[in-house]
């Protein structure tokens, strides 16, 4: 059934997206000006910081060989086009033109820009792969924050969010901390970026401290994603 | 055969528009349903004998291309479909007054079951509710559904009827 779709969905979702883009570009040309000035300002400060982290990540890659750890350019992807989204807009999934002939499998992550996850496949066909995103109440992921000191899960919040859930009363988070896929359990790799912490507030039960994670993706303009299929 | 033919073409037309284009437009909830709002105006022009099993079928085929439940759909479809049986398809199909107002009612009763179906597969399907009703089932999302249900029936309505009228289908 799906194939049937297929061609009809790529086509759809292209123009869609093409002709989205555009009504928001012709809305916003006014805050265009406005944005120029304050994004070059911006560049300055961040021309400053990109050289101190260059410095960080020689250190990095240095460390991660002496703990085996994947270095982060060394998956193998696949790109896929977004073809098709929740119907019911409440961002539970997108489908993927991607499938099992193109060696797509169940439990595989997907991620753009090479480091941000977007989701895990949950169903394959033979064309298409359907991605349960983050966002799904079904989705659950370990993670810890970017320094690796506070482990939680992260889930799915009905579409509307993530929530960073089950981090112990004894853990330090605040607001700005990034948060991370921990790579415990051997399903998704390590380093993965989930999104940023906006409030922390404990459980319902108080055993635990909860933080809403705000992801800096925009998934309804989402285009093209990749599938990890594994490590080079 | 060419009355099954071009409802097939609408039904397949109205799953690719929301899936790969109404979501884009919306960005997230909420979402106007075009499929149920086909499946109520092909109802209402219809029938409940006649369009019984067109709704079965697009609940079907809508369940497969959309990754949900086999039966779900269907099951919804088959209920606005009844609900619509019990009044007189004369009466409902006059745009004045209290014909008006009743497609309005069809609109806004096939939204809610629409949502209280689907909204309780999610919960069965997570094993709780808690969180679900607040931003999910509040009155302004739901209102603002059968706002964008209203202005799609009223589409789906004209295309259908101008569409049996052109292809002179009964």
């Amino acid at each position: 059934m799906g194939l049937l779709f297929l061609p009809f969905q790529k086509v759809f979702y292209s123009v869609s997206a093409v002709a989205d883009g555009t009504g928001e570009f012709l809305g916003s040309i006014g805050q265009l000006k406005n944005d120029n000035k304050k994004l070059l300002s911006e560049n300055q400060a961040l021309l400053a910081r990109s050289a101190m982290l260059q410095d960080v990540e020689s250190e990095n890659v240095i460390l991660r060989s002496q703990l085996n750890l994947l270095p982060r350019d060394h998956w193998n992807l696949v790109a896929a086009s977004v073809v098709s989204q929740d119907p019911q807009g409440m961002g539970n999934w997108l489908e993927i033109d991607r499938g099992s002939d193109d060696g797509i499998a169940v439990g595989m992550s997907v991620v753009v820009s090479n480091s941000i996850l977007v989701g895990r496949v949950q169903q394959v066909n033979a064309k298409t792969a359907q991605v349960l995103l983050l966002t799904n109440s079904k989705s659950t992921i370990n993670a810890s924050t970017s320094d690796g000191g506070t482990k939680g899960i992260i889930r799915g919040e009905y579409g509307l969010g993530i929530i960073f859930d089950m981090i112990l009363q004894t853990d330090s988070i605040k607001t700005g901390d990034d948060v991370v896929t921990s790579g415990v359990g051997g399903e998704i790799p390590k380093g993965l970026y989930v999104g940023t912490v906006q409030e922390v507030h404990d459980s319902d039960d108080h055993l635990f401290q909860q933080a809403v994670v705000t992801s800096p993706l925009q998934v309804s303009k989402l285009q093209v994603v990749f599938v990890i299929k594994d490590a080079k | 055969m060419k009355k099954k033919f071009i409802y097939f073409v609408i039904l397949f037309s109205a799953i690719v528009l929301q899936t790969s284009v109404l979501p884009l437009i919306f960005h997230g909830r909420p979402v106007g349903d075009l499929v149920l709002m086909f499946v109520l105006a092909g109802a209402v022009l219809d029938g409940f004998a006649t369009f019984l099993w067109w709704a079965v079928f697009a609940g079907a085929v809508y369940d497969f291309a959309t990754y949900t439940t086999v039966g779900l759909h269907s099951l919804i479809f088959l209920l606005v479909v009844y609900s619509v049986s019990f009044f007189s398809r004369r009466l409902s199909v006059e745009f004045k007054g209290v014909g008006l107002a009743l497609l309005i009612l069809f609109v806004a009763a096939s939204s809610v079951i629409s949502q209280i179906i689907l909204g309780w597969q999610t919960i069965f399907e997570v094993q709780k509710a808690h969180g679900f009703f607040g931003p999910l089932g509040g009155l302004g999302v739901f209102s603002l559904e059968i706002s964008y249900n209203t202005i799609l029936f009223f589409v789906c309505f004209a295309i259908l009827k101008k569409t049996k009228s052109f292809f002179t289908i009964e």
